[in-house]
């Protein structure tokens, strides 16, 4: 048994699946945040950015003191509706979710890039707050000018897109009147061949 | 009148058509298309490492996540959406370059059925000891069949200059076919059955009234199209007809 133990190999073996159960990335949790953002032209002629950000742990363990923090909206380029660009949770749980949204005004046209929205929590094995940043969000086109569709090419398009469900159903439906009804002819027919 | 109402409307039908009527054109490659899929100014030398094949970089953890789509449904035709987090345990911050997918046969991952467009990213990293997101959108090909087929997922990022390759997703995915509720096979199958159904309907009404009839007294047998009127038959007196139908009249 002596032999077995004080063997350098064993011992190395030993040492290194210490090793490794402690830096296994499957104890920790793991941040994914998803930050949606969609423009709505107001009929003030206002542009209203709605902001969604959603929070998943993917990790194995619980995430404590979660706090979202957005601060990729400068004050003078935006006004905030609703909400709040920041949140904060006690807990997040392995495999759970969380959501925040707010509404926010644009104020200047032009492109906006906009940054990620940064997500800071604690693990009870770290002392120092980890970070986590959201996914970007595509360059928003502020105020832009969109050219009016004119009559015949939005009736094109509403066409293009129902047309073949609405010619299948009233072949259907013709189809039906045209069994279900006997027409002036084919009676008129039968009472000749009767007589 | 039907008749004619069926020709105004065919007519009518094929008329509407011609706007929207488009030669259908063969492709060589089917590409998926990814709208929107760059986040920034490409780089030059971009080319140079998406395609290649490079190992994983030992601090770097990835992660994938199909969001509000656990099932992993892709429909064929249009977007899908996934998340892929990257968590750096090193020292130097790591830049993205570009995240590839490929679609291949379940049974068989060499056979690739379909490569989907590569998202490049300009100013894309992320510092040591911090986790990120990164979203993929991609769409396979409208034409594919539904089915359940293995998405090869791989994110090429650089640190300290040097080019790295990680894989985030090598699963299953389930391709749906896109498509609304009402649609043309749709229709016609449900009025189909819906016919068959009331066809059932009136044979057994047939059946119920046959057997019904059964147990009446035997029905009235029709004897002609006219009248048996005796004085309509004088051109059959003295012949075999008149005797018999005066017999039977007797006897009634």
């Amino acid at each position: 048994m002596e032999t077995v133990i004080g063997n350098p190999l064993i011992k190395a073996l030993i040492i290194l699946f210490l090793l490794s159960a402690t830096t296994a990335a499957g104890d920790a949790p793991f941040i994914i945040s998803h930050k949606k953002a969609s423009l709505t032209r107001l009929k003030s002629g206002a542009e209203r950015v709605s902001v969604s950000i959603d929070i998943y742990n993917q990790g194995f363990s619980t995430a404590y003191d979660v706090s979202l923090v957005d601060d990729s909206w400068p004050k003078d380029l935006f006004d905030i509706i609703s909400g709040n660009t920041s949140n904060s949770w006690e807990r997040l749980d392995a495999g759970g979710i969380l959501s925040h949204s707010f509404e926010i005004d644009a104020k200047r046209q032009g492109m906006f890039h906009g940054a990620p929205a940064v997500i800071t929590y604690r693990v009870p094995t770290k002392v120092s707050l980890q970070e986590a940043y959201s996914t970007p969000i595509l360059p928003l086109d502020i105020l832009a000018e969109r050219p009016t569709e004119n009559k015949l090419d939005w009736a094109k398009r509403l066409l293009a897109k129902y047309g073949s469900q609405l010619s299948v159903v009233s072949i259907v439906l013709l189809f039906i009147y045209l069994v279900a009804t006997p027409s002036k002819a084919s009676a008129a027919k039968a009472s000749k061949k009767k007589s | 009148m039907a008749i004619k109402i069926l020709r105004v409307f065919f007519i009518g039908l094929l008329l509407l058509q011609f706007p929207l009527f488009q030669v259908v054109r063969c492709q060589s490659e089917i590409e998926a298309d990814v709208e929107g899929s760059e986040l920034g100014i490409v780089r030059e030398d971009v080319q140079d490492f998406v395609g290649g094949n490079f190992k994983p970089a030992p601090g770097v953890e990835t992660i994938c996540l199909f969001p509000k789509n656990s099932a992993k449904v892709v429909p064929a035709g249009e977007k899908t959406e996934l998340l892929v987090g990257m968590e750096n345990v090193g020292q130097s911050p790591l830049n993205i370059i570009a995240i590839e997918a490929s679609v291949h046969l379940p049974f068989d991952h060499r056979m690739l059925v379909q490569n989907l467009t590569a998202q490049v990213f300009d100013n894309a990293s992320v510092p040591p000891s911090t986790q990120a997101t990164f979203p993929y959108i991609f769409a396979v090909s409208k034409f594919l069949q539904p089915g359940t087929f293995d998405l090869v997922g791989t994110v090429v990022y650089e640190i300290n200059q040097s080019p790295y390759q990680s894989t985030f997703y090598n699963g299953t995915i389930e391709v749906v076919e896109a498509g609304g509720f009402v649609s043309v096979e749709s229709v016609f199958l449900v009025t189909l059955g819906i016919s068959l159904v009331v066809l059932l309907g009136l044979w057994i009404h047939g059946q119920f009234k046959r057997i019904s009839q059964k147990t009446k007294a035997a029905p009235k047998v029709e004897v002609g199209t006219g009248t048996t009127d005796a004085s309509m038959d004088e051109w059959l007196q003295g012949t075999a007809y008149n005797q018999s139908s005066s017999k039977s009249k007797k006897k009634k």
